[in-house]
């Protein structure tokens, strides 16, 4: 049965991977990255409209400086 | 012409892209062709020049010498050479947390490049000049995208699973690594972890139901169609961020030291005069000596080590008390000093030999002698604690280094009595006369000073 497994497995992985992936670990990662795949995304976005926000914040701030 | 002094090193024989060797007492790593084309790939990306210039990966020069293994040889590499090996079980919380985050930022970094790590042993870490740095240049291989990464099951046993019991259950638990060359098994891991660490998206998953699914496939056939699935970029980068955020938020604080006030609460049977005095004397023994390494053995928070490393000796810090490594660590990250290495480490029972054949991790013996070892406030715990007779004692440090500074404290000083307060003072050969005695066997008396408002001595000893 293991032996079945691993079949299955190689295709995904290259000859040479020295390390054993394990079973469980290889189906729980796929899961995982599954779930917060998609958080990254969000996160991702999130942080790209932060960063607009507070370079306009910035801006507004050196704008000042000039003024007085 | 190969001679007899080459030697394949004992922990180099897991991944086939190539392997250590010393030759002439020169470290190498040779490159099999087996592994060229992510080799080329390191370079040619500028990955390899990304990761050096930001201190993330050890340099290494290609150097045209005779290949150890000709047949399989695409190139030899000289990296550049570490001053001390440590490894996972002699970290603090912290030096393992760093190297984990170390592991993940380069991880980013080769992700940008098209590269990933094909593995993430802690033991591919290395603390090099005061900071964490991958040793090992093989780790990195071609990212095709799909694939999932090979090395989370690692990383998981390695670093994930003991920051969360040290930050989560006890710190001791850190020695779990020393049992477990590959890292703490998931589901051990996961029966100590406290209950309220099975919620949420962090240890949760990444602990909990990766040591679930370990033991449900453990001997199950998968469905063919679940191995056909594949992991999109996005979700891999997902993945590693939710290690990076797991970890980061893994925090450990000593209970019962007054965070801060450490040394002023440990060395409070010292008068001040005294403290001082001892200081002057210690740096007054290290200039006569000048070391290129010591080793402070009882370091503490690395008060007296930094006499040492002031001087520009490379210093190694150890002490028994994970709580005192942690904040010297913390001091040594906030100085950027870089001559400075804490390590947690119990003199009555030092760092065995592990691993295949006993040769993949070395004993503390196999990494010494260091040139100088300071030995301050330690004899009374080793030969009184630890009931250790004063010639023993002797015979071990002369193994350690060449001289020694050590500070004699005896059965009248405050500390030894309590030590002797709840037991049988069998020890009859614990004074001054049997302590020159002992150690005059192995060693040559150079200086001897008496510290002021204190029945202690110090010693500077030469070994024979």
């Amino acid at each position: 049965m293991h032996f079945q497994w691993f079949y299955l497995l190689t295709p995904l992985l290259r000859p040479h991977a020295y390390l054993d992936p394990g079973s469980g670990s290889f189906l729980i990662q796929l899961l995982i990255a599954g779930l917060v795949g998609a958080a990254f995304l969000v996160k991702a976005y999130w942080k790209k409209i932060k960063g607009l926000f507070n370079r306009s914040d910035k801006q507004k701030e050196e704008d000042n400086d000039i003024q007085q | 012409m190969i001679s007899s002094s080459d030697q394949r090193l004992g922990a180099s024989f897991r991944d086939p892209s190539g392997f250590l060797f010393s030759r002439e007492g020169v470290l190498y790593r040779q490159i099999n062709k087996i592994y060229t084309e992510n080799y080329d790939r390191l370079i040619s990306s500028k990955l390899y020049t990304r990761l050096v210039d930001s201190a993330l990966l050890i340099s290494h020069e290609e150097v045209s010498i005779e290949p150890e293994e000709s047949s399989l040889a695409y190139k030899i590499i000289k990296p550049e050479p570490l001053n001390f090996i440590s490894y996972p079980y002699e970290w603090s919380f912290s030096q393992l947390k760093d190297a984990a985050l170390t592991t993940l930022a380069i991880q980013k970094l080769a992700l940008e490049s098209g590269m990933v790590l094909k593995d993430a042993s802690a033991y591919n870490i290395q603390f090099h000049h005061g900071k964490p740095v991958l040793i090992d240049t093989l780790s990195f291989e071609i990212y095709r995208e799909g694939e999932p990464w090979v090395a989370y099951r690692q990383f998981c046993q390695h670093f994930l699973a003991p920051l969360a019991l040290i930050s989560h259950r006890d710190v001791r638990l850190s020695q779990l690594l020393r049992v477990y060359i590959d890292g703490v098994p998931l589901d051990l891991a996961a029966s100590l972890l406290p209950r309220k660490t099975r919620y949420g998206l962090g240890l949760a998953a990444h602990i909990h139901m990766h040591a679930a699914a370990q033991k449900r496939y453990a001997d199950k056939p998968v469905a063919k169609e679940q191995t056909k699935r594949k992991i999109s970029k996005l979700q891999f980068m997902g993945l590693m961020d939710s290690l990076e955020t797991t970890t980061r938020k893994l925090s450990w604080k000593p209970s019962g030291t007054e965070w801060g006030d450490y040394y002023t609460a440990s060395s409070g049977h010292y008068a001040t005069s005294a403290f001082e005095h001892k200081k002057q004397v210690v740096l007054k023994f290290l200039e006569l000596i000048h070391p290129l390494a010591t080793w402070d053995l009882g370091g503490n928070t690395g008060e007296f080590s930094r006499l040492a490393a002031g001087l520009g000796s490379y210093t190694i810090s150890f002490d028994i008390d994970p709580a005192a490594v942690e904040q010297n660590y913390l001091q040594v990250k906030k100085n950027q000093d870089a001559l400075m290495l804490p390590l947690v480490m119990d003199f009555t029972n030092p760092s065995p030999s592990l691993g295949w054949r006993n040769q993949e991790r070395h004993s503390l013996l196999e990494r010494a002698p260091a040139d100088a070892l300071l030995a301050l406030a330690l004899i009374h715990h080793l030969a009184i604690s630890n009931n250790v007779p004063l010639p023993l004692l002797a015979e071990y440090l002369q193994s350690l280094g060449k001289w020694l500074v050590i500070e004699w404290v005896p059965k009248e000083d405050s500390q030894v009595q309590k030590l002797l307060a709840s037991r049988q003072d069998i020890f009859s050969e614990y004074h001054q006369e049997g302590f020159e005695a002992a150690f005059g066997i192995y060693f040559e008396v150079k200086e001897k000073v008496s510290i002021n408002d204190s029945p202690r001595v110090l010693y500077l000893l030469e070994r024979k």
